[in-house]
């Protein structure tokens, strides 16, 4: 339930409606951010390179938290929608010089426009039969950029992409790419939570849970649904053009079903329906990752019967093992936990 | 120029002529006849219950109002202007608005949130826009939010205001879904059984609020309902439906003494005149 800290009393709709009440929250927040940005001081290398790969996959999975757990429009194809920004971000840059700072939004809206037509098709087909749609887009998009010609986006061999760079600083190391990232990252997710919160949010949340009914409250579902794919997959586009300047080589098999699916696995663990939730799946997800690269090879060592294939065999077995898990002991997401101690913390020492 | 453009820029009609005009419509599922030449209409300032036996079309007939049934024949007026085949959202913006018979309310939004979806069907800010809360965004949410605080203050909704509908009791859900739907900005208001499971006080308190409605909206309302007391109070006129059918319509009065409404729904327990 929703309730105020304790001696925060709001006295207009404005402050009612702030996300960021009280001052100590202002103060969690900032030293939050300030230790962020500070990350490269204080991050070791291999730190760094996994912070920014999370951080842009946090962006994706932002779109995806809007277009799934918010909408709840099942989309097997985020990562494929990632590679459409990837690859119009990687073009664009080549042929046209432009800055990164007009690249990465037209990449976005280039993915965009790939995930209005299925947003079309959501407007038609739900559930099942959706998530077979949006897993072909998995395909389309493998297809498609493995075809173009060559000599716009590499074919097979790929994509090399120039660095990014502003009045003559290049983003050409771990740490300059992290700043770049992490300022791209607090951006969207600002924008995720200025939608989410208003009328489009509440309009994603109605198909989600009265698809039926929705359209007799007012809510164009039709449009909704494309909005909910629009959204969805420009933050992927725009964290597919992150992508390609981070890593300044792109290639089709960077974007599989296989990412798509690890994304919906962030979603669950984290929590359907929040954007914290998002970010929180994300961090523990990519943690669980990292720690299997860690420990995988100190197994194999150890165990040489189980062989070199450990590590990617685990990446499914885990995967598959934390989203049963999730699943099982809090569908709603560590977020839902995490507002459930709240509230009870708030309201103390009353049971509810 | 679609529909509801149309319906946004037609003249007023004159008084003489009625809100909502419903004539021979039919809706056929498959083989079952839900509704067979129904006829009815609401005048300005009408409060219009449709009264009858379970399984006899009423919420076919609310359904099909809203778009949301598509009858196979007739046609379904609003001031005038044709609105069989405009998708629901359409009809809801052209003004009118209906609460559900069953529960469909948003369970993890707030009551205030709830109301706030339905405030927000005219609203003007872009997506692009709202992606900039602060920049563009905040100034229309905190337009609908003061829209939608009216709307709970006059449904006394105003202590629960920030709770999720989904931890509230029947009721009060009930209440949600009615401030939903007047967040809508109705010219017609349907309410498809609202007392229904509610126990006397929660009913006194709605058909307090129905009065209300029609005393400051200044709107017809079409009221489902099976509480004959509630019905013989409330309404000006009444339909009564049978087997998809209008089988009588008239002022309470006459409806409670017509031996084919008794004979069909009434039955023998209810004695004419007196609104147990
Ligand atoms: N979607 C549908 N598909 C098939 N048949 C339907 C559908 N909706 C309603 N019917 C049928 O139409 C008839 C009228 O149903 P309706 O729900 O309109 O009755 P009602 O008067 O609202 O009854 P109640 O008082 O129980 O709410 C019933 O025979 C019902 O089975
Ligand atoms: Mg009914």
């Amino acid at each position: 339930m929703f309730r105020n800290p304790a001696g925060i009393f709001p006295l207009s709709y404005r402050q009612d409606m702030a996300l960021v009440r009280s001052r100590p929250q202002i103060a969690v927040l900032l030293a939050f951010l300030v230790l962020l940005v500070l990350g490269p001081l204080y991050f070791s290398p291999r730190m760094l390179a996994v912070m920014n790969t999370s951080m842009i996959m946090a962006i994706a999975v932002l779109g995806l938290q809007i277009n799934l757990g918010y909408a709840g429009q099942i989309n097997l194809g985020q990562a494929a929608f990632m590679g459409v920004g990837a690859y119009s971000g990687g073009v664009l840059a080549n042929f046209s010089g432009l800055s990164f700072i007009v690249v990465i939004p037209l990449a976005g809206l280039a993915a965009a426009a790939f995930g209005y037509l299925f947003g079309v098709m959501a407007s038609r087909i739900k559930g099942f039969y959706l998530a077979l749609t949006t897993l072909a887009a998995q395909f389309v998009f493998h297809f498609v950029f493995i075809n173009l010609p060559a000599d716009w986006t590499g074919g097979a061999k790929g994509l090399a992409i120039a660095p990014a760079s502003l009045f003559g600083f290049q983003f050409n190391t771990e740490g300059r790419l992290y700043i770049l990232i992490l300022v791209v990252l607090v951006l969207m997710t600002y924008g995720a939570f200025s939608i989410v919160r208003g009328r489009y949010g509440r309009e994603l949340i109605a198909v989600r849970d009265e698809d039926t009914a929705a359209g007799i409250m007012g809510v164009d579902v039709v449009r909704t649904k494309v909005r909910a794919f629009l959204l969805g997959a420009f933050f992927a586009g725009v964290a597919g053009a992150l992508w390609g300047y981070y890593l300044r080589y792109i290639s089709v098999d960077q974007f599989t079903l296989f990412n798509s699916i690890w994304m919906i696995g962030m979603i669950i663990v984290g929590g359907m329906g929040s954007i914290t939730g998002a970010l929180i799946g994300v961090v523990v997800v990519r943690a669980i990752q990292e720690g299997i690269t860690s420990f995988a090879p100190v197994l194999a060592d150890a165990v040489p019967s189980l062989g070199s294939e450990l590590i990617f065999a685990s990446y499914n077995i885990v995967l598959g093992i934390l989203i049963a898990g999730s699943l099982l002991i809090e569908p709603k997401g560590l977020m839902h936990r995490w507002n459930t101690i709240k509230s009870s913390y708030r309201i103390w020492p009353y049971p509810y | 120029m679609n529909r509801q453009e149309t319906l946004a820029t037609l003249p007023q009609v004159h008084p003489g002529t009625p809100v909502l005009d419903v004539k021979g419509v039919s809706l056929r599922f498959g083989g079952v006849s839900a509704l067979s030449d129904v006829s009815l209409h609401v005048g300005q300032d009408e409060l219009v219950a449709v009264i009858g036996p379970n399984g006899a079309g009423k919420t076919s007939l609310l359904n099909s109002l809203a778009g949301f049934y598509h009858p196979q024949d007739g046609d379904i007026t609003l001031f005038g202007n044709s609105i069989l085949g405009m998708a629901p959202h359409r009809i809801a913006k052209a003004g009118m608005a209906r609460t559900f018979q069953g529960i469909h309310v948003l369970s993890t939004l707030s009551v205030i949130e709830n109301i706030m979806l339905g405030c927000g069907f005219n609203a003007h800010g872009t997506l692009a826009r709202s992606f900039f809360y602060h920049l563009f965004g905040s100034r229309e949410e905190v337009a609908l939010r003061a829209k939608a605080e009216e709307i709970a203050d006059f449904l006394d909704l105003g202590l629960v205001r920030h709770q999720p509908v989904g931890t509230l009791g029947y009721g009060l859900r009930k209440r949600v879904d009615l401030g939903r739907a007047l967040a809508l900005d109705p010219k017609i208001l349907l309410v498809d059984e609202p007392m229904a499971g509610m126990n006397g006080e929660e009913k006194e308190d709605l058909a307090r609020f129905l009065v209300d409605i029609r005393e400051l909206w200044k709107i017809p309302i079409v009221m489902v309902e099976h509480d004959m007391s509630v019905v013989m109070d409330l309404a000006d006129r009444i339909y009564v439906l049978n087997f998809g059918q209008v089988l009588a319509s008239g002022r309470p009065a006459e409806i409670q003494v017509n031996q084919d409404v008794i004979n069909a729904y009434l039955g023998g327990s209810y004695k004419a005149g007196v609104a147990t």
